[in-house]
């Protein structure tokens, strides 16, 4: 029950707060601004204004993906297409070639002594396709060694490798050309130099670009244009640069498989291709990599964009897990705990029904999470506090114009506290100059009031019969009614009918209402006038 | 008038905060992206990577600087590049923010007013912290500092040793003969005779012993070296006696197979052992193969000797200072100062001392050169390196180092005398080639290497 009557008692209080004037046109107005406030927040919002910056962020990397796929899709098609030409042109020359030595590609292996003669022939081909095709190299490896007697022979392989160490460059007229793979005199007898990193042969003991194509044509019957292979960026040995290659099977005239040619794109080349337009987002990049299931296979990937983005994405052999955020852009989690934001999309590498159609690749343009946070985040922070300012502000002004405006009030109150209220006191501000000429007016009669009020009072006191005047004179004195009663020696029934009297003759309803004339008398100076 | 005063103190705090705010984005939204153009290939284009991509992640995330490398090329497919898009020849890319440049390449982009003087953006404090004699190569036609001096090499001697030492044992050849260039071409006699008769059954197939990479740097320092110029007045200085004698020393066993002059570096010719010792750049140590592959595919371990640069016999000691530099592009204001903070950056001892001490360079500032590189070479992993820098710092003490003039027209200058001496050695071997009688032959080797200097004169 106790709470009960706190309660009630902090409801009557509040009920008899009393608040002044310029609170509550302080109050007026700051509810007045909170609500524009709020309804100016609400139209930022149900126009976007405070995710724009997001959207046009998205918007701006859908549009720069969708260029760089277009772009690579073309690029690799074409590769994929001049990789079937020159197959095709390869097998039936160097098959061609054999035959005029009464060989066969089967017998490739048992004699050496040709090799050189058969990928020599072949060099200017090499170089023409290398030049029509936007690729950084372009190879032939022949199932064949030069000394089969050696250790690791199995994994030797005899071919050509020609590589443009200036693939960027338009003008092909003078491309500059090495050789990273083959017999040091076909580059030296053309005045084309050895790469760094040269080698006789192919190294093709972990290489699937070579393995891979030529089991699936051994395998399968399928046409040489389902039998093309794209692998994923990799190193190969004794080498130093990212390539993805594309290799196809050398097929004879009989069907049977003899070696693999292809291209190769160069980290550099794909770097310098497929640069994202990073005028605003300086870590954005770019990657073509294996995709599997929720993961894209960074370790395995090409890049392009700046080298910054590339150190920071590049972690050895790990992955980025993609989740959908809320957006129209994809959260992305390396195993090592950073976030990039971006998109991505499977690029078709290979047509319907090719040997290796299950290899799927993507294109990702991604940066990290941070890079669009620091973008966006800014631009909304200082939305939110230059609103916050506006309303800081506005109640500020608030207090500032409520009280500039009860001013003239709060005056005329403290004239009116000084009494010394004329008719040559003005503030000027007509509704008060009228509310004070009122009181004015009001209490020069206010002078006649106790007198006016008491008059027919005193008059009526006069009427009373001599017991009831004593009984009055009782009340007069302050006594109660028991004290009253012992002193007259009366019945109470008596002394109710001479009260009833009493209040009737005075024109009081009750005890209380007499009191409280007497009262008023007594602080009127009247008092003689009714003893 | 208190209430406008407290309306204009809010006004002007608010304005300080919008102004402030937008004065950090400028910083943020307008980073500088330099393209860079370099010649580093293999481990020096990943040591290169590894130190762009620190001070992009670093240095220039702090001060909104972004280097990105768009070309890697060799030095002279760079030098061509960038002497074409200079031209503005059609197809090429136009000019990088910073390149590595070799001093002719530099001059001719100086001379185009395309070159920044890199004295604007550098201190004399700073530039007082670089090897005083690097730093001359630098300053050009008009006496500005237009390159950057951030790896210096010299040409030094390499020399199979794996293969020498079976032919030395055999011969008794010692490596003292290989101090000059008179003893190269008598031990290149030896060795040609040596293996010539490894093949009793085919005569005539003796394999050449020695190549210099580069044959003008080989005239000029042996001018040099006997006390003469080899470019007087802007031009060949053939009517010196010392032209003949180094004429002959290049042009005589060329023509008898002892000597190579080969299209490339003396590094591919090693790596299937048709060549066993050269002299070459120290910064090309890392192109040199660890194995032999003959023809049969089979290979052969090698170690290496590397030797200080031969002299002429009764010269000086004399080398040649090599290894080019950095150039800035006149740009922006902003990209101009870009650059200057990036290359400061890399020449800083730290990064210039990782980016040279693995690979046949040598820093370019006192502190990195004589207080840290000096003492920490027996540190180094790499063998071939510890012999070089060993090799080199002997060379710093001993020797003289040559810069190249800068002429006008030096990189023609160049290319007609290689090209012409070796048109002279294929026309002299293909005149030798056609005779097949003994006899005869003898009497058209005596007729040709008398005449090949007149018919190179008269050139």
């Amino acid at each position: 029950m106790g709470w009960k009557n706190f309660l009630s008692n902090k409801v009557k209080q509040c009920g008899s707060i009393t608040f002044s004037l310029h609170s509550r046109l302080f109050i007026f107005l700051s509810v007045l601004v909170i609500i524009m406030f709020i309804v100016i927040m609400m139209f930022f919002s149900l126009t976007d204004s405070f995710t724009a910056e997001l959207h046009k962020t998205e918007n701006f990397i859908i549009h720069e993906f969708s260029n760089i796929k277009r772009h690579v899709e073309k690029q690799y098609g074409d590769i994929s297409a001049q990789a079937i030409n020159l197959s095709k042109e390869l097998s039936q020359s160097i098959e061609n070639g054999l035959m005029d030595n009464g060989l066969h590609p089967s017998d490739l292996n048992n004699h050496p002594d040709v090799l050189e003669v058969i990928l020599s022939g072949e060099f200017e081909r090499l170089l023409g396709y290398l030049k029509k095709t936007k690729s950084s190299g372009i190879f032939v490896i022949l199932d064949a060694t030069v000394n089969k007697h050696l250790e690791g022979a199995e994994y030797s392989r005899a071919g050509l490798y020609l590589k443009n160490m200036e693939p960027n460059v338009l003008s092909s007229a003078e491309p500059y050309i090495t050789v990273l793979r083959g017999n040091a005199n076909i580059g030296r007898s053309r005045g084309v130099r050895l790469h760094s990193q040269w080698s006789m042969e192919f190294d093709v003991q972990d290489a699937p670009y070579y393995s891979l194509p030529l089991a699936k044509s051994r395998d399968s019957t399928l046409p040489l244009s389902r039998l093309y292979y794209w692998s994923h960026a990799l190193i190969l040995p004794q080498t130093s640069e990212e390539v993805m290659l594309c290799s196809i099977p050398l097929i004879d005239s009989s069907g049977t498989a003899f070696g693999v040619c292809g291209f190769e794109v160069s980290a550099m080349l794909f770097k310098l291709n497929f640069m994202p337009n990073n005028s605003v987002y300086k870590r954005m990049f770019c990657m073509l990599c294996p995709a599997e299931e929720s993961n894209l296979l960074v370790g395995r990937s090409l890049f392009s964009g700046s080298y910054a983005a590339f150190n920071n994405s590049k972690m050895s052999s790990d992955c980025l897990t993609y989740t959908n955020g809320s957006s129209k852009l994809y959260k992305y989690r390396q195993i090592s705990g950073k976030n990039f934001v971006g998109i991505h999309g499977l690029v078709k590498l290979y047509p319907n029904n090719s040997a290796f159609e299950d290899q799927k690749f993507a294109l990702a343009l991604v940066m990290p999470q941070e890079d669009l946070d620091s973008f966006v985040s800014p631009m909304r922070m200082r939305f939110i506090i230059l609103c916050s300012m506006f309303l800081c502000i506005g109640i500020g002004l608030s207090f500032l114009i409520s009280r500039r405006y009860i001013k003239p009030v709060i005056e005329g109150l403290s004239l009116l506290k000084q009494d010394s209220i004329n008719n040559n006191v003005k503030t000027n501000i007509q509704e008060i100059d009228e509310i004070i000429e009122q009181i004015r007016e009001k209490h020069a009669n206010k002078s006649l009031l106790p007198e006016d009020l008491f008059a027919d009072f005193i008059h009526r006191v006069k009427t009373l019969t001599p017991t009831e005047k004593i009984i009055f004179r009782y009340y007069l004195e302050g006594k109660t009614n028991e004290e009253i009663l012992s002193q007259m020696y009366i019945s109470l029934s008596t002394f109710k009918t001479h009260n009833s009297h009493i209040y009737r003759k005075l024109g009081v309803s009750s005890k209380n209402e007499l009191l409280l004339y007497i009262k008023l008398i007594k602080k009127s100076g009247l008092l003689s006038e009714i003893v | 008038m208190k209430h406008i005063f407290s309306l204009l103190t809010v006004a002007y705090i608010l304005g300080l905060f919008i102004g402030c705010s937008e004065e950090v984005s400028v910083e943020l939204k307008k980073p500088v992206t330099l393209n860079m153009w370099h010649n580093y290939g293999g481990q020096m284009k990943n040591l290169m990577d590894e130190l762009i991509d620190e001070f992009n992640n670093t240095v220039g995330t702090q001060k909104g600087i972004m280097i990105n490398v768009t070309s890697i090329s060799s030095s002279s497919a760079l030098h061509e590049k960038l002497v074409s898009s200079a031209n503005g020849d059609p197809g090429v890319p136009s000019l990088p923010d910073i390149t590595t440049a070799y001093p002719k390449t530099a001059l001719i982009l100086a001379q185009e007013g395309l070159l920044m003087n890199l004295e604007t953006q550098f201190s004399d404090n700073e530039l007082k912290q670089y090897i005083p004699r690097f730093l001359e190569e630098g300053r050009l036609h008009d006496g500005k500092l237009y390159l950057l001096p951030v790896a210096k090499s010299t040409e030094v001697l390499f020399l199979n040793k794996t293969i020498f030492d079976r032919f030395a044992n055999e011969t008794g050849v010692t490596y003292d003969e290989l101090g000059t260039f008179e003893g190269i071409i008598r031990v290149a006699d030896k060795y040609y005779e040596w293996t010539d008769n490894q093949t009793p059954d085919q005569p005539n197939d003796g394999k050449t012993f020695y190549m210099p990479d580069s044959l003008f740097n080989m005239a000029q320092v042996g001018f040099a070296q006997l006390g003469d110029e080899f470019i007087k007045d802007g031009a060949l200085n053939p009517s010196s006696p010392v032209f003949k004698r180094i004429w002959d020393s290049c042009y005589i066993p060329s023509v008898l197979g002892r000597v190579v002059l080969f299209d490339g570096y003396s590094s591919d010719l090693f790596k299937t052992g048709d060549v066993i010792c050269s002299t070459g750049s120290t910064a090309g140590v890392l192109f040199y193969p660890d194995q032999v592959t003959y023809a049969d595919n089979s290979k052969e371990d090698v170690e290496y000797v590397i030797l200080p640069y031969p002299i002429f016999e009764g010269g000086a000691k004399v080398a040649i200072q090599r290894g080019g530099g950095m150039c800035v592009i006149k740009s922006t204001k902003e990209k101009e100062h870009a650059a200057a903070v990036f290359l400061k950056w890399f020449t800083e001892p730290a990064q210039n001392l990782r980016f040279t001490a693995s690979s046949g360079y040598f820093p370019v500032t006192e502190k990195a050169f004589h207080d840290v590189m000096e003492k920490e070479i027996e540190s180094l992993p790499d063998n071939n390196i510890k012999k070089l820098l060993s090799t080199a710092v002997m060379m710093q003490k001993e020797y003289d180092f040559f810069i190249p003039p800068l002429v006008d027209d030096f990189d023609n200058i160049q290319k007609q005398y290689e090209t012409r001496l070796k048109e002279a050695v294929l026309k002299a071997k293909a005149k030798l080639e056609s005779c097949s009688e003994k006899q005869k032959r003898d009497m058209v080797y005596k007729e040709v290497l008398k005449n090949g200097l007149e018919e190179f004169l008269k050139q």
